[in-house]
């Protein structure tokens, strides 16, 4: 009860010190806390859920495709040290690149729909997940590895009942981390391109000098941040119940 | 708002303007946009006020964000068509790209140069100096521009290699990106200056922190005189393809660029619901004068491709020359033209 009460009580102050700053001296750069509410009032009759649900829409996509594959190709390539000593270092030299330069290729390859930014969020969460099982696997006792081969498992029991299990927090941090990343990565890429999303609404919002509209998109951004994060820890308790969380 | 608006002139305009019975096929005309802009003026009354749906043309307004970006949509045909510079095309053209001007939009290079009034004190610049006394005087001083090799930098360039300057050694030029970011660093006093189109330099003027010296709007610039800015660009796969899309397109641009230069009243409340935020005195400058400099005909001319030429040669390694014919293709704006004649 105390701790909720400091954080009300900091709230309050920094809500405070900026609604007087906005009002009193500069609203212009800063706006204020006021005008923020009354402008995500404007916006809930106006299209706002619309917007969120691009966004989020983009993002579940996207990590449809890059969690399965970065998860399975870290997977094979912890598996297979020959392919994984040819293909690691191409991997990171892609990995290396910052998507956003590729943004006129992307347009010129996808179009303008949700394509783009769905590819975007699936190139992001792959290597996401690709690392963090690779790391997995390269864990795993290789002792314990033989003992399963002496005891005469096949390939598929030794994937089902020693890879897959000691992987799993693994693969579960790496969703941990994609989560937010996709969403970001959602937002960016509709700040790129875009005719609805809330990366639109920030770029729009910038474009036309409208700073009360810009942190009114990045305080939705940062609700949707949260609840994402609360998904992500959701998921974390729910698969990994047999380990006390951090 | 902006629905209403549109849907009360479409009304008016099409019980004006459409013969009784006649039918059109809604069509999807994709948009590839570089942001808001000022300079996008014809396709903005074209839209807001209807033109564009009387012709049976629902408008797929997407902003990809950059001119780079415009034009990949446009090349790889998810875009129909996008408002960009012409220098782009020709630049584009020279490259074998697949892209072509179809028809003018803004007829004046629409941005200033811009300085703080310590730098216009520094420099000794007056606004009534000549154009070549004010480019000397901006030695020294660090200018904002959006990027390199945008159309704020290909001013200011031009501008200095014009006047005999090396512009990497008479200024400091600094990209911001976004027009918000250059404003905010122009305010915190980071430059001495900027390169931007508007509502950048009216909102400066109005917050008294500085004042456009160098204005193309003002024809103080004799090489960028006769130089169209933004023109609609396509693809000659897409004239192909959708040939009547694009006729439609033109004669909702012809109706428009009429009805902008006829009606400034009605334009201003049109162009307004694009630009519901900026400051009252800011959009009341900045819709007149561009309203002024808004193409009267969607027909792009050979004099306006040459002069265009003529001035991406003041500072090309390499100079340019671009046929008509491989640069613009006139037939759908000329026809449209042309109906309107009869």
């Amino acid at each position: 009860m105390a701790v909720a009460g400091w954080r009300v009580a900091l709230c309050a102050a920094v809500f405070g010190a900026w609604e007087w700053y906005g009002q009193a001296v500069d609203a212009t750069w800063f706006s204020a806390p006021s005008l923020i509410a009354a402008r995500l009032v404007q916006w809930a009759g106006d299209g706002l859920a619309g917007h969120v649900a691009v966004t989020l829409g983009e993002m579940a996509t996207g990590l449809a495709v890059g969690v399965p594959l970065g998860t399975a190709l870290g997977l094979f390539l912890g598996r297979a040290p020959v392919a994984s000593v040819i293909l690691r270092p191409i991997i990171f030299a892609l990995y290396s690149v910052p998507l956003v330069t590729l943004a006129p290729l992307f347009i010129f390859w996808f179009g303008l729909g949700m394509l783009p930014k769905i590819i975007l969020v699936a190139i992001v969460t792959f290597f996401l997940l690709f690392f963090t099982t690779f790391a997995g696997v390269q864990t795993i006792d290789r002792d314990l590895v033989s003992s399963f081969r002496l005891m005469g498992a096949t390939d598929g029991e030794l994937f089902r009942k020693l890879i897959a299990p000691a992987c799993t927090a693994w693969i579960i941090s790496g969703l941990r981390l994609a989560l937010p990343y996709s969403l970001i990565a959602a937002t960016v890429g509709e700040m790129l391109l875009a005719r609805e999303g809330l990366g639109y609404l920030l770029m729009y919002a910038s474009q036309q000098i409208d700073m009360t509209g810009m942190f009114a998109a990045l305080v939705v951004l940062m609700i949707a941040g949260v609840a994402v994060g609360e998904l992500a820890n959701l998921a974390e308790r729910r698969l990994l119940r047999w380990r006390t969380s951090p | 708002m902006r629905q209403t608006f549109a849907a009360l002139l479409v009304a008016t305009a099409t019980l004006a303007g459409m013969p009784a019975g006649a039918e059109q096929k809604t069509e999807k005309l994709t948009v590839a946009t570089g942001g808001d802009g000022m300079h996008y003026f014809p396709m903005y009354v074209a839209r807001g006020g209807g033109f564009f749906a009387q012709e049976g043309i629902e408008v797929d307004w997407v902003n990809v964000g950059s001119g780079t970006r415009q034009a990949a949509s446009v090349m790889g045909g998810s875009a129909d068509v996008s408002p960009l510079a012409l220098f782009h095309v020709v630049k584009a053209n020279k490259e074998g790209a697949n892209m072509i001007a179809i028809a003018s939009l803004f007829d004046v290079y629409g941005m200033s140069v811009v300085l703080s009034n310590e730098a216009i004190e520094k420099s000794g610049i007056k606004l009534d100096m000549s154009v070549d006394e004010k480019v000397s005087r901006l030695k020294g001083l660090s200018l904002g521009i959006s990027s390199p090799g945008s159309s704020t930098d290909a001013l200011i360039r031009s501008l200095l290699i014009a006047r005999g300057h090396n512009p990497d050694q008479t200024v400091n030029l600094q990209p911001f990106g976004a027009g918000t970011s250059i404003l905010a660093a122009f305010e915190k006093k980071l430059t001495d200056g900027l390169v931007y189109v508007a509502p950048i330099p009216e909102t400066v003027e109005q917050r008294g922190l500085g004042r456009s010296v160098i204005n193309p709007f003002l024809g103080e610039v004799p090489e960028l005189n006769g130089v169209p800015y933004v023109i609609l660009a396509s693809s000659r796969e897409t004239l192909e393809k959708k040939p009547e899309l694009i006729l439609r397109s033109m004669r909702a641009l012809k109706k428009a660029m009429a009805f902008a230069h006829a009606n400034p009243r009605e334009t201003a409340k049109i162009l307004r619901t694009y630009f519901p935020d900026l400051d009252q005195a800011v959009f009341d400058t900045v819709s007149e004068t561009y309203r002024g400099a808004s193409a009267k005909s969607p027909v792009l001319t050979r004099e306006q491709l040459d002069r265009t030429v003529s001035w991406m040669n003041l500072t090309a390694k390499t100079p340019y020359s671009a046929k008509f014919e491989d640069v613009i293709e006139d037939g759908p704006a000329l026809k449209a033209m042309a109906e309107a004649s009869n």
